[in-house]
């Protein structure tokens, strides 16, 4: 029947286990009782009555090794299992069903054991993969010959994404193992020593990307001669902008003359505060000739594209 | 008893403690949930996650071994390393009771 099921869109990353726990628990309080969860990440529903019903995950991949033994020691305690994703088991108990508060971890230590087990399963070969592809990859692309600008800039767009990822399940670790040992000063040491390296690796790799960024820019260089009646420039390498002003009156010609040995090289004429009298690609090589019909300031805009070469301007 | 088992298991958690103590005799986790419950007037609940986990990772650090498999459930019992730690902490909660007593 329409309207019996649902399904949501969500995504819960690798340190929100708990949020969907409490998630699942939130629907079937509202009379959405839980189904199942597909790739990528929806949620199915079917409507049912309201109940309290706690549900939670657990990560054990030598429990999904020993299936029916680990599914009976929850099934025992009245858990009912719904499915595995991703390694994740899902379970759930009615309220009604508990004395008291009951969760699948009764004690701080198995939490915490339980994130050591998602660490080794899921944060483990993603560190591989960081350390062994991405930051080498990242370097190559940087301070090695040949890197690509583009490629290095989408590395460091993933260095990053990879490392919020991190932090934020070593900061829930650290949390649950705090838990543990809370007055243990080694593990408020352990950490900010982590923390510092994250910091230390990103200061490297920005650092690196910003020298190596600044070192492929080329400058400007371009000389610029003014006349009496013009003026001239001889550009090794112009990739931004060279402005002119030049007082004009109505039947002056302005005489351009251009030779362009590589880039692109686009001028535009205009009044001041006013669009264009003039703009052009300029073909190699080029002369022009423009007749002002106003008086007015005009400014003589000369806008290269790695442009190399000598352009000329006389007022006739 | 080497110093990782030391560290780990000493002092003891309360799950620990019931799982060792329990095993003294065959049995298998759900047995061991109830034994307790039994045993604490229903007071401590040991979770299925919890126990499952402990007891793999005993069994792994060769504090109590797999004697069978009984109807999809493995029932274990302490081994000589296991009844070690478990005196090990009855010497330490013993200690914490005479400590009490006499400061009361």
């Amino acid at each position: 029947m329409m309207g019996d099921n649902k399904t949501t869109f969500r995504v819960f990353t690798i340190m929100q286990h708990e949020e969907e726990a409490e998630y699942l628990g939130r629907m079937h309080r509202d009379g959405w009782k839980f189904t199942g969860v597909t790739f990528p990440g929806f949620y199915h529903f079917v409507k049912s009555v309201s109940e309290d019903v706690v549900y939670q995950l657990d990560y054990n991949q030598d429990g999904l090794a020993h299936k029916s033994e680990y599914i009976q020691m929850f099934t025992d305690c009245d858990w009912e299992y719904l499915q595995d994703f991703f390694g994740y088991s899902y379970f759930r108990k009615p309220k009604a069903l508990m004395q008291g508060n009951e969760e699948i971890f009764c004690d701080a230590e198995s939490r915490l054991e339980m994130m050591k087990r998602v660490r080794r399963g899921r944060i483990v070969p993603l560190l591989i993969v960081f350390f062994c592809c991405l930051i080498p990859q990242f370097f190559l692309n940087t301070v090695g010959s040949g890197g690509s600008r583009p490629v290095s800039v989408m590395l460091l767009g993933f260095y990053f994404m990879y490392l919020i990822c991190f932090a934020a399940f070593y900061f829930q670790l650290f949390r649950y193992e705090r838990n543990v040992r809370k007055d243990d000063k080694g593990v408020l040491i352990k950490y900010i020593g982590l923390f510092l390296f994250i910091v230390f690796l990103s200061a490297v790799v920005t650092g690196t990307f910003a020298v190596s960024f600044r070192g492929r820019v080329q400058r400007d260089k371009y000389m610029l001669r003014e006349y009496e009646n013009g003026f001239s420039i001889g550009a090794e390498y112009l990739d931004g902008t060279v402005t002119q002003q030049q007082k004009l009156h109505k039947g002056d010609v302005i005489e351009g003359s251009f030779v362009l040995t590589e880039g692109n090289l686009q001028i535009e004429i205009s009044r001041e505060n006013e669009a264009p009298v003039f703009s052009k690609y300029v073909e190699n090589p080029e002369n022009f000739q423009l007749e002002i019909e106003k008086d007015g300031n005009y400014i003589i805009t000369c806008k290269g594209e790695k442009a190399e070469g000598s352009f000329h301007f006389e007022v006739q | 008893m080497d110093a990782h088992i030391k560290k780990v298991y000493v002092p003891m958690t309360e799950t620990g403690f019931y799982i060792l103590l329990c095993l003294k005799e065959p049995n298998h986790g759900y047995g061991i949930v109830q034994k307790v419950k039994e045993m604490t007037a229903g007071d401590i609940i040991l979770s299925p996650g919890t126990m499952y986990g402990s007891l793999s990772k005993m069994e792994r650090d060769g504090l109590i071994y797999f004697i069978r498999e009984e109807e999809k459930r493995k029932i274990y019992q302490i081994t000589d390393l296991g009844k070690d730690v478990l005196s090990l902490e009855l010497k330490r909660i013993e200690r914490l009771y005479q400590n009490i007593k006499e400061m009361t």
